[in-house]
């Protein structure tokens, strides 16, 4: 272990008071190999998911959020490869383990839920078969006890009539419902991180707003650490308890959700804000951050953010910046940024 | 039932009584089982220059409506009056045939929310933003090239772009290009269908920017489909929302989301996860799930969810009415619904 | 990439087979019945080294178990001779002449791959036979293709009772397992007859066959099409039907329209060689690569003569090109691979 990350470490500790991270993610390298060039998708991320916390993860498409999160199980499929860092998830080094081994953390000790429910739940099984199986594949139960176990966690996850309902085939269950059922069947084996990407994006709002809340009673209940990946600001502030803004593959502000909404700090975090209609201010103007989102494959130089930022300077062209502590618990990559946000005045 | 903002001045548009039915069959041959009432009796109006906001969950009817207007499907009953001219007659578009319908469709145009989808991904961009001229034969070559440029460069794109395929773009240049084609016939109404459902935040605000400053400029009206309430809000001039097919409110945007007058849309707007720590929302409490839109009993649709439903709300639909001027709700209990407290600003 | 070359080798071998061939498909020579492959020599009896390869004379006498051996006569040499003049041909059927690719002067003779029962060269009557298996596939797919767009392009564009009766017949005829009906095809016609109609009749058979399948998957696309935003975005703008059909419809079809033909060539020389290799296709003295493997049904003529197995392994070769050029064109028609790259 490098010095540098030796003291990063010892930072975030001294920040949790001494509390163990559940998952340590240090200068993860995720890239992929495409016939066009090296897309660095995701380029050099750091962050820890401590016990029981929800971790708000934002950014837009190609930020690199969702694949920060297969690489964490390790489902990061050719040409995509992880080409460094280390993933520590409660003690255990994953980037070293074997395929064989890496099944069982999967489910077991950190489960994923995605976008769209219907195309993660095979419409050939019904969802009490699929989740006996997903029990029956990390505990040792017979097939009445895990039945049961499913029967419980469905009727956890408020679906209603759990024992009726577990014969239903996906087709039978809304949206919403089929939601449910795959956050029933991640936590089924009470895995302690719940990684969760975009679980409601493909969803309306008002059944949104039940997953959500499902989610952070469950988080409650089982004392599971969530992490959860959205572009949506709305869902951010109303889960999670701290949040990590991505953009083009780098990490470029952390900091408690109070002070990410409150006291942002780096140029794009305050510029999404910006850009973001609120419900009740429609005089308010919008005021859109110009430009694209860098391609992957031809990042620009220095930070990647600095064709789009108003407050560039020949610094931002040149050299990368590196996430500096400007808070307690807020780190922000950016040259300009001072502690105060007097950089935005 | 008609509304309109400003009484004094005749709309542009006028929905009377719009429906569309879509049949269910069942079997090779067999007859319909039931129809799908994806858009039923619905009224509204958007005057010159304005915007409406049309919302609603998925399934609601709100894109079918939208298109159904525009005759891209043929409505099953109902009109829709549109006055090229204030003072001008208006022209049913329903009734409209043959090659008087092709000479309408230059005032009305749509935009798509698929990015990917909207743009043939085998035609250059010349050739995609340049088809309505082709279209109505308007112009010689060169000038049709000068107008592509010129409409090209409205919407923040650099001519050169015309040369290259939809592909080779990001979905924002992508849903500009969109625009660029809707724009070409120099058209009075558009309908915006999701336009920045698919983009980013920050893309969203540029194409939501672009909409406004280009409504400015040339004087479009806008009936404009979303789900995002703070999107729909911050564009719109008034609001209609859609459950099932039917409007269950409507008026001015500003009001329809403060103190809305239907509890359907006071759960959308509830739902909505406020970006701000400070501030949690109480998840809305909505039961039952939402009712098959094939052949829909008499009454009112969100009466199984409704946390305000009375025992008449199951047997009678009721009307939309006038609350308050300009602000209409098709809830028997408007006006309980609105003495709960207001929606706060965020 | 690699496939479209040696597809293209292959093609040009058909259309130029009178040329490279060394003997017409016809040329019999009764005292070589079932010899095996010429040998090719570099070195002299004597020891010293040619740079072209040369042949010996071959003539057969019986073994005990009174087997054909074929035994060189080490007497004379005859070297093989490139443009050599030969039986009468017309390249491309135009421009007469007697010039062969190569050769050997009478009276040795020249077998690349070995001689059938009658003596005849099997690398002429190969690629004689590519002529007929390699067009009639194409001309097969292609005209069953017209067919399939057709219907699929009618039942999905109007559907409603149009539809559902085209679709209906596509059907009935998907039903059918493909192989009797190409037999009970075969057997609703004349029995007798020439070999150039005969080829106008497997045509007709290999369409019949292929069009339910394209007709279903090409009403499939028009059906999609039809709803694309980009289809409704040119109605909008006032666009007439044929006009939609013709430019948003149709060319992204095509791809589709491709790929399947390349994909449904295969089958259609496996029909003509199923067909053939029954003896129900092509008649002799006439190549065609299933005729001549026909005679590999028999297990003995396998054993002494492997060689006969040689027309299987060209249709082998060819089969397998056109799916990899299927798979490569697919690829390379998509679109949207260029837009795709990576996502988050």
């Amino acid at each position: 272990m490098s010095s540098e990350q030796a003291t990063a470490e010892k930072t975030v500790e001294a920040q949790q008071d001494g509390i163990r991270p559940l998952l340590a993610v240090r200068d993860l390298r995720t890239h992929f190999f495409t016939e066009r060039g090296v897309a660095r998708a995701v380029d050099g991320v750091s962050f820890e998911v401590f016990p029981g916390e929800t971790l708000g993860v934002v950014g837009e498409s190609g930020c690199g959020k969702s694949v920060t999160a297969l690489s964490i199980l390790r489902l990061v499929t050719p040409p995509g490869r992880i080409t460094g860092g280390t993933i520590t998830l409660d003690g255990q080094e994953l980037t070293a383990l074997l395929e064989s081994e890496m099944r069982r953390v999967r489910g077991r000790k950190a489960a994923m839920i995605f976008q769209e429910p219907q195309s993660s739940l095979n419409p050939v099984f019904s969802i009490g078969f699929q989740i006996t199986e997903a029990i029956r594949l990390h505990q040792k139960v017979t097939r009445t006890e895990a039945e049961e176990l499913a029967i419980e966690m469905l009727g956890r996850v408020a679906i209603p009539d759990p024992a009726k309902r577990i014969g239903e085939y996906p087709h039978q269950l809304s949206g919403g419902m089929k939601q449910r059922a795959m956050i029933a069947m991640a936590l089924s084996c009470r895995p302690s991180l719940l990684i969760a990407d975009e679980p409601t994006t493909a969803l309306d709002v008002t059944i949104q707003a039940q997953i959500l809340n499902l989610l952070q009673e469950l988080r409650e209940q089982l004392g599971m650490s969530v992490m959860l990946i959205t572009h949506n600001l709305g869902i951010v502030a109303q889960i999670a308890r701290r949040v990590m803004v991505m953009y083009a593959g780098k990490v470029v502000e952390t900091a408690s959700t109070e002070s990410v909404f409150h006291k942002p700090l780096h140029p794009y975090t305050v510029g999404l804000f910006r850009s973001l209609p609120k419900l009740g201010r429609k005089s308010q103007k919008l005021a859109p951050i110009p430009g694209e989102v860098p391609n992957p494959l031809d990042a620009p130089p220095g930070c990647r953010f600095q064709p789009r930022c108003g407050l560039c300077v020949e610094r931002c062209r040149a050299e990368e910046p590196k996430l500096r502590i400007l808070g307690e618990g807020h780190s922000v990559a950016c040259h300009v940024a001072q502690s105060d946000g007097a950089h935005f005045a | 039932m008609v509304m309109q903002l400003k009484q004094d001045k005749p709309p542009l548009i006028k929905v009377e009584n719009l429906c569309k039915f879509f049949p269910v069959r069942r079997g090779f041959f067999g007859a319909p089982a039931g129809y799908v009432h994806a858009v039923d009796c619905v009224s509204f109006t958007v005057g010159r220059g304005e915007t409406v906001g049309l919302v609603g969950e998925s399934g609601c009817g709100k894109t079918t409506a939208g298109r159904t207007l525009l005759r891209l499907l043929e409505p099953t009953a109902g009109r829709v009056l549109f006055r090229p001219k204030e003072d001008a007659d208006p022209v049913d578009i329903t009734a409209a045939q043959g090659e008087e319908l092709r000479r309408l469709r230059r005032n009305l145009q749509i935009v798509f929310q698929d990015p990917i989808g909207s743009l043939n991904p085998r035609m250059t961009v010349r050739e995609i933003v340049g088809e309505g001229l082709a279209a109505h034969s308007i112009g010689s070559r060169s000038e049709r090239e000068d107008r592509i440029v010129d409409v090209l460069k409205l919407v923040g794109l650099v001519p050169e772009h015309r040369f290259r395929y939809p592909h080779e773009f990001s979905g924002g240049q992508r849903q500009r290009i969109g625009i660029a084609r809707a724009l070409i016939l120099d058209p009075q109404f558009i309908v915006c269908d999701e336009p920045v459902s698919a983009l980013d935040v920050s893309i969203q605000a540029q194409i939501i920017s672009l909409l406004e400053s280009l409504q400015e400029e040339l004087g479009l009206a806008y009936l404009f489909i979303a789900h995002d309430l703070a999107v729909v809000e911050h564009i719109s001039n008034r609001i209609a929302v859609m459950y099932l097919g039917k409007i269950v409110e409507m008026g001015p945007a500003e009001e329809v989301c403060r103190v809305p007058l239907h509890p359907y849309s006071r759960t959308l707007l509830e739902s909505v996860p406020v970006p701000d720590p400070r501030r949690k929302v109480k998840a809305a409490s909505l039961t039952g799930g939402v009712p098959t839109p094939i052949d829909p009993p008499p009454g009112c649709r969100f009466a199984g969810r409704c946390p305000l439903c009375l025992e008449e709300c199951g047997q009678m639909t009721p009307p939309l009415r006038e609350v308050h001027p300009g602000h209409w709700s098709a809830c028997v209990r408007a006006e309980e619904t609105e003495k709960v407290r207001a929606i706060p600003a965020y | 990439m690699a496939s479209l070359i040696a597809l293209a080798v292959f093609y040009l071998a058909a259309v130029f087979a009178d040329f490279l061939s060394p003997y017409p498909y016809d040329n019999e020579e009764r005292s070589h019945p079932n010899a095996p492959p010429t040998p090719l020599r570099f070195r002299r009896a004597d020891g010293s080294a040619r740079f072209l390869p040369f042949v010996y004379r071959t003539s057969y006498t019986f073994d005990e178990n009174r087997g054909r051996v074929y035994v060189e006569d080490r007497s004379a040499e005859y070297p093989i001779r490139f443009f050599i003049p030969g039986e009468e041909h017309r390249i491309l059927g135009l421009i007469p002449t007697r010039i062969h690719f190569f050769g050997v002067d009478a009276p040795a003779r020249i077998y690349l791959l070995g001689a059938d029962y009658l003596g005849r060269d099997r690398f002429s009557r190969i690629l004689y036979g590519s002529r007929i298996s390699l067009s009639i596939g194409l001309v097969g797919v292609s005209v069953s293709f017209v067919i399939g767009m057709l219907v699929g392009g009618i039942a999905g564009y109007f559907g409603g009772a149009v539809d559902n009766a085209l679709m209906r017949v596509v059907e009935m005829v998907m039903l059918i397992p493909r192989f009797y009906l190409l037999l009970a095809l075969r057997a609703a016609l004349p029995e007798d007859i020439s070999s150039v109609r005969m080829y106008f009749y497997i045509v007709f058979i290999l369409s019949f066959l292929g069009w339910a399948g394209t007709a279903r998957v090409v009403r499939g696309m028009v059906l999609s099409l039809r709803e694309q935003d980009y289809v409704i975005a040119a109605r909008a703008l006032g666009r007439g039907h044929l006009w939609v059909i013709v430019r948003h419809i149709l060319p992204n079809t095509l791809s589709y329209a491709i790929v399947s033909v390349t994909l449904a060539v295969p089958s259609g020389i496996l029909g003509e060689s199923a067909l053939s290799l029954l003896g129900l296709g092509i008649q002799e003295p006439y190549a065609s690569w299933g005729n001549m493997l026909a005679k590999a049904m028999n297990v003995a003529e396998i054993q002494f003569n492997p060689e006969v197995l040689w027309p299987g392994a060209f249709i082998f070769a060819v089969v397998m090109c056109f799916q990899f050029l299927g798979d490569g064109l697919r690829d390379a028609f998509d679109p949207m691979m260029e837009a795709s790259g990576v996502k988050s």
